[in-house]
């Protein structure tokens, strides 16, 4: 196996609960009920199909598990529950059924000495919402609470991304080495797919590969176009890692050896740029300031460039806090040690039909950020 | 993907066949119009992936997509009524502001289609944005009856490309049962397992558990370094994304080595006899309280662990929907209709014995015996 298990589950399970615990104190919230798979998943650090979770400000959390779950649950996790209600919308008795979740949620959090203190939701359905609020509890968003937690990586996180590069850089090499003439976007997707689970991933999150004149607009979802010689082929992947982790990064690459100077132009531009921004981010940095100080882009590229994010989180799932869009004003924050950020890149101009798209994913250390993966580029794009 | 397949469906029938299934439900059941923040009811409707779009459903009319720009290039390619996304992240504070605009957008949109005042359903969404409709005066509903019931009579190009599903599942499972051999791990027979499924044309791997030996009791689902061993069974259960989203379920068990134990033949052949006479209860027009009581009936020690799985439970876009057909809960008050497809479970194991059987058809509901999805997918002859 490529990847090597650097990592700590029972530390990173237990040290990711203080984090969410700690973020809950500070924004005053007794409990937290989280029905969102992967909301879950980071409490308990475990992967439970339809499961939701009642995190206490101090103390084990409470898994609610089917009963076909509960086996494997039990073996990982010591306070396990049958569901007390689970939306089942075509369920003539869903009212009541939510109004006795409310009222036996109202005693749990009494047993865990939070009783009427205000309770973090997460996304739920439109039921659950209205016997919380016939049953006059004080809500808050859980969203707001778990990103400002996991904002912020644990070593076992950064553990894991460390390793998770490691096959980001085996599979993009795989990738620029596969392309040939004659294959399509979706036989890519295949070999890629075999590639990244053999290497040890949990499995994919999502896989663009987007040939020629498919990557202007990018058209996201693979065909049975078949590459060309001179096309250039982008891929933008994210993998499920151990832990549920996403990696987030894009690569360019010239299919066959029939490049043209424009295409050798636009990498270079998109290559400098991915890297300039790269170079600003340090932790301390305010994010104000950092769009502020973002290279100038000739104005035909902007629209495109701008319409992906600048920079943004990921851990479980991709597109996390902090998340940075030119278009938006800035958050009131800066940049923290430990974050790990996807710098994201796609210069193309709108109805041109060609584009190179570069996405990066950094760790940010006290001496700045340092891409997690060695990823090739396309050297003969870059003479 | 065989093309001759690939001509039996038609994506703009199915989009619109499946709009008026929905339409129809919400009229039926008083709703104005349905806010959907779930991606895969918007997969639904739309029958396009978007990451982080949202869609307003009116009575009557052309559904709005909510998309952020950088999907905005394909999405008008399908889709004729698109609009930028009112909010994004809920915990952005920039969003604070737009989520009342996002209320006032929807409110509008309720009264341009003349259902002003009327419910409008929203499916499972972010608690500010449930509040923010609130404080717009929008009365409320539950989305999900209407969805649920629209999504439960597939469309006959759904069912069409359910058929080629079960040929894709064939040719998996057969890969699958010759990889079985002493010493290869269940993670290798599941990355074999996902090869071969998009090797068939499949789009998506999304759950896949593959259990050996005494993993498969009580059953571990997620496949680890554990080797096979010679003389045991080794089980698997793949939730494979087809076309478009559309998703299989479909269990097997297998034995490796040979020859079996009477104890394993004996396991074996009493799960596979429940399975075909619980198969052959699934019949359209049915009432589910009847096909719950045309069970077989099961030895004491397989009960619990058995219906811990319902005993079927519908597939489409999403791995159970709308009717659960259960053992010990009240019975869902319908029938079984024509064009329901469901995955019928079947697990026996007794609790504490370290030995399991895991099956799973995969059927259309009809008038008459159910039409087997996963006929040509193999079952262990061997202990039959």
């Amino acid at each position: 196996m490529l990847m090597e298990k650097t990592w700590d589950d029972q530390r990173l399970k237990r040290e990711r609960l203080a984090r969410l615990q700690a973020s809950m104190r500070e924004h005053k919230v007794g409990a937290l009920y989280l029905m969102d798979g992967v909301s879950v998943r980071y409490a308990l650090n475990l992967r439970i199909p339809s499961a939701h979770v009642l995190v206490p400000a101090d103390g084990e959390p409470i898994a609610f598990v089917r009963s076909l779950d509960e086996g494997y649950v039990r073996l990982a996790h010591s306070s396990v529950r049958r569901h007390i209600y689970r939306a089942d919308p075509t369920d003539p008795e869903a009212d009541q059924k939510a109004l006795r979740w409310a009222d036996e949620l109202n005693e749990l959090m009494t047993e865990f000495g939070v009783g009427g203190e205000v309770l973090g939701v997460d996304s739920a359905d439109p039921v659950a919402f209205l016997a919380l609020n016939q049953r006059e509890f004080r809500l808050a968003n859980a969203e707001k609470i778990m990103e400002s937690a996991k904002q912020v990586k644990t070593q076992d996180e950064v553990l894991i991304y460390w390793e998770l590069g490691k096959l980001y850089t085996e599979i993009m090499r795989f990738f620029r080495d596969s392309l040939a003439p004659g294959i399509t976007e979706q036989e890519m997707v295949s070999l890629t797919y075999s590639k990244v689970v053999s290497l040890g991933a949990e499995g994919l999150l999502q896989i663009n590969v987007c040939s020629a004149e498919n990557a202007n607009p990018w058209r996201r979802w693979p065909t049975e176009r078949r590459f060309q010689d001179g096309d250039l082929v982008g891929i933008d992947l994210h993998v499920y890692g151990p832990g549920g982790y996403i990696f987030d990064s894009a690569r360019t690459y010239l299919c066959g050896d029939r490049d043209s100077e424009e295409q050798r132009n636009l990498y270079r531009r998109a290559y400098e740029y991915n890297n300039s921004v790269i170079q600003l981010l340090r932790p301390g940095l305010s994010i104000g300031d950092f769009k502020a100080s973002l290279p100038s882009v000739p104005e035909d590229f902007q629209e495109l460039l701008y319409s992906f994010h600048v920079a943004h989180s990921n851990g479980l799932t991709p597109g996390e806090y902090p998340s940075i869009m030119k278009a938006h004003k800035p958050v009131d924050d800066q940049f923290k040690v430990n974050q790990v950020l996807s710098v994201d890149c796609y210069f193309g101009r709108v109805g041109d039909g060609v584009a190179v798209k570069l996405e990066e994913q950094v760790l940010l250390t006290a001496d700045g950020a340092v891409k997690m993966a060695d990823m090739p580029y396309d050297d003969r794009l870059l003479r | 993907m065989p093309e001759q397949a690939r001509a039996e469906w038609d994506d703009v029938r199915l989009k619109r066949e499946r709009l008026q299934g929905l339409q129809g439900e919400m009229k039926r059941l008083g709703l104005g119009g349905l806010y959907i923040s779930d991606g895969v009811n918007l997969h639904y409707v739309l029958n396009l992936k978007i990451p982080g779009a949202k869609l307003f459903v009116p009575a009557e009319g052309e559904p709005v997509a909510f998309v952020r720009p950088r999907d905005a290039g394909y999405v008008s390619m399908q889709h004729e009524r698109i609009m930028p996304t009112l909010y994004s992240n809920t915990w952005e504070p920039a969003n604070d502001e737009k989520l009342d605009r996002f209320a006032q957008t929807i409110a509008d949109l309720m009264a341009e289609h003349g259902a002003a005042g009327e419910p409008l359903g929203v499916d499972p969404l972010e608690a500010p944005a449930f509040h923010a409709l609130v404080r717009a005066g929008v009365p409320v509903a539950d989305a999900r009856p209407a969805i649920e019931r629209a999504k439960s009579i597939k469309t006959q190009d759904e069912l069409a490309i359910y058929r080629l599903i079960g040929e894709q599942y064939s040719t998996t499972y057969t890969a699958f049962r010759e990889a079985i051999r002493p010493g290869a791990t269940e993670k290798e027979l599941a990355v074999l397992v996902g090869a071969a499924w998009y090797e068939a044309g499949g789009d998506d791997v999304l759950q896949l558990n593959v259990c050996a030996g005494e993993h498969m009791n009580p059953w571990r689902r997620w496949p680890t370094q554990r080797a096979l061993q010679a003389g045991e069974f080794v089980g698997i259960d793949f939730h494979a994304g087809g076309v478009h989203g559309i998703r299989g379920d479909v269990s097997r068990t297998f034995f490796v080595g040979d020859p079996p134990s009477a104890e394993q033949r004996d396991l074996y052949r009493q799960a596979w006899d429940y399975l075909e006479a619980t198969t052959d209860a699934f019949r359209g027009g049915r009432a589910i309280a009847d096909v719950v009581k045309a069970v077989p009936p099961v030895g004491p020690e397989y009960y619990e662990q058995l219906y811990n799985y319902n005993i079927g439970h519908p597939i489409g876009l999403t791995p159970s929907g709308y009717p659960h057909v259960d053992k010990d809960k009240r019975p869902v008050d319908d029938v079984l209709k024509p064009g329901q497809v469901f995955a019928v479970e079947c697990y026996f194991g007794a609790k504490g014995s370290p030995l399991a059987v895991k099956l799973e058809h995969m059927i259309v509901v009809r008038d008459g015996e159910p039409e087997i999805l996963d006929a040509a997918v193999p079952f262990d002859e061997r202990l039959l």
